[in-house]
């Protein structure tokens, strides 16, 4: 399923059901990383991310949290969709995304990513590729409280780059 | 499927037997409007729930009401009769509000047929 339209990714064999959760409460990166471990599958490599709340806005602004509104099955189907083209994308890779919603609190987990691979190199690919996508394809809209007010973040040029750089043909 | 043409018949039945779990308000069911040049069929219309997400969930509210012709109409058409109807509904009509039809951003010329579920949201942002 393709969330923008028009956006040409080259399409991707899909070979398994990645891992992908949504997380109400708090999320621990730690259980995370031992679950991903536990189901290897004769891999060598293994990169995880984590995303965290910061203390602070882009422009400096003190913040205590974020609120990470979602849509209810388009939003676990968005991140289905993410970890399924970066494991077929980089071919033999696994992929595991959690996700909170709701209310977050500054340094707190938002986001944990994990991918293992035969080899480093597309681990830390397949990692940096879900996070990009992440950032402008995953159906959540973050509402920042910010000590002056609250505001909509949207996604920034920047990410819009990020994301567009993996749109060109992917390594076989 | 978008830019199908529809079938009168289908619909007709569609918006008279309550069918693909659309409800006709008894109201609008078979009211032709006066001086209208339309088939009486354009005439069917079924209420169209809309969800709304992010900042627009916050400006306009979770969801609001519409009432679609029992053969549908395009997303720019809605956009139109939602702007037109209260001013509070205009970021509705921003490119920036993209529409989803049964969870999956659509294109400005996909036409929602009565029963699909209809969304609004804000440019997304994960991780």
């Amino acid at each position: 399923m393709s969330f923008v339209p028009g956006r040409r990714w080259r399409s991707c064999r899909r070979s398994r059901v990645a891992e992908v959760r949504l997380e109400p409460g708090p999320l621990e990166p730690d259980r995370a990383l031992r679950e991903f471990l536990d189901g290897a599958n004769g891999e060598g490599a293994v990169v995880s991310f984590v995303g965290i709340a910061r203390p602070a806005s882009r422009d400096g602004v003190a913040v205590t949290g974020l609120y990470l509104d979602h849509y209810p099955g388009m939003t676990e189907a968005s991140l289905a969709t993410i970890a399924a083209d970066s494991e077929a994308r980089f071919g033999g890779t696994r992929a595991m995304v959690v996700h909170r919603y709701g209310q977050v609190n500054a340094g707190e987990a938002i986001v944990f990513v994990a991918a293992a691979s035969k080899h480093r190199r597309s681990a830390f690919e397949a990692a940096d590729y879900m996070m990009d996508r992440l950032k402008t394809e995953a159906a959540f809209w973050k509402r920042e409280h910010r000590i002056d007010g609250a505001a909509w973040i949207e996604p920034t040029e920047q990410d819009r780059a990020d994301t567009q750089r993996w749109s060109e043909a992917c390594p076989e | 499927m978008p830019g199908r043409s529809h079938r009168c018949r289908r619909s007709r039945r569609r918006g008279a037997h309550s069918m693909h779990g659309v409800r006709l308000r008894p109201e609008l069911a078979f009211r032709a409007r006066p001086g209208s040049a339309m088939p009486i069929h354009w005439c069917l219309e079924s209420r169209l729930r809309i969800l709304l997400f992010g900042s627009l969930g916050e400006q306009i509210g979770r969801e609001i009401d519409a009432d679609l012709p029992a053969e549908g109409c395009s997303v720019a058409s809605l956009r139109m009769l939602l702007a037109e109807r209260d001013p509070a509904f205009a970021p509705l009509a921003r490119a920036s509000a993209r529409a989803c039809v049964d969870q999956a951003i659509v294109r400005e010329d996909y036409v929602i047929r009565p029963g699909q579920e209809v969304a609004f949201v804000p440019p997304l942002s994960g991780g």
